[in-house]
């Protein structure tokens, strides 16, 4: 008798409590008075990330062309643009010969007559169906790619008679 | 010892009709002969598999075997783009460069490294 009523009790015990899992509580997107909207807040217009400020202004003016800034523009093209751009900048990468959508050549001629900034505001913004890569390339680098997209431009596109000595070497 | 049961008392007697089961018969024969004839006409006015007819191509399945080979390719012919010396356009001057050159090139021209090649149309 005795285990039978303590075994009742074992089995009244859930329903003790019921307030712990029926709390007052906010669910993220539940309905509030406190504030115009969901319970989940929205950013107040014109909120900017800590940093990004710094951050924009350190791509506003383009760093000096020099072979480490073309080396690191190609280390960072060859990480982040060739899978779709290719390595030549021809738009074959791998990702393109697997289904994706092809992006123009970099050796056309509207593309030869864009001014760097436009490579610079493609990667911060995006472009087409290439989503922004603001966020993974840092605006010096962004800087260090156009530059080495114009270095790839340049290998399809030398003036035989602006290069001292290419004469000779071609067939 | 019991006596034998005698079974004939209640066993009913069996009453065959003899042209039901020629009519079953011959309904079951000439259904088999409308289902062969049928056959026959399908065969001779429908387009009929050959014995012997050599089995038609079909195309390879479109498998990678060896991607990390198809893969070393794929970066050697990259590669290969961006290497060599090459005319572009003879008359008009124009020529191919390995990237490094092109490198070497835009480094020594300063600020001048970012003009676009081309002035806009």
């Amino acid at each position: 008798m005795r285990r039978a009523l303590l075994a009742l009790l074992l089995l009244a015990l859930p329903g003790c409590k019921p307030e712990m899992t029926q709390q007052k509580r906010l669910d993220t997107y539940g309905n509030t008075s406190a504030w115009p909207g969901g319970a989940a807040r929205t950013l107040p217009e014109g909120t900017v990330a800590r940093g990004e400020l710094a951050r924009q202004a350190a791509g506003a003016t383009p760093p000096p062309v020099d072979a480490a800034l073309l080396a690191r523009g190609q280390e960072r093209y060859a990480i982040f643009c060739t899978p779709c751009h290719g390595a030549a900048g021809e738009g074959d990468g791998m990702i393109v010969r697997r289904g994706f959508p092809a992006p123009p050549s970099y050796h056309i001629a509207r593309l030869r007559a864009a001014p760097a900034r436009h490579f610079f505001d493609v990667i911060t913004n995006g472009y087409g169906v290439m989503y922004s890569y603001a966020d993974r390339v840092e605006p010096a680098d962004r800087w260090a790619i156009a530059a080495y997209i114009r270095a790839l431009q340049l290998s399809r596109h030398a003036r035989v008679a602006e290069v001292p000595g290419l004469a000779e070497q071609l067939p | 010892m019991t006596a034998p049961t005698d079974l004939s008392e209640r066993r009913d007697r069996l009453r065959l009709r003899p042209w039901t089961i020629l009519g079953v018969g011959l309904g079951t024969a000439a259904l088999l002969a409308a289902t062969l004839g049928g056959v026959m006409l399908l065969r001779h006015s429908a387009e009929w598999p050959q014995a012997g007819q050599p089995p038609s191509r079909f195309p390879a399945p479109r498998l990678q075997a060896d991607p990390a080979a198809d893969l070393q390719a794929f970066q050697a012919e990259q590669a290969r783009a961006l290497q060599g010396y090459d005319w572009v356009d003879r008359e008009g001057g124009l020529a191919r460069i390995p990237v490094a050159r092109a490198m070497e090139i835009l480094a020594g021209r300063g600020p001048a490294a970012y003009d676009p090649l081309e002035p806009a149309p």
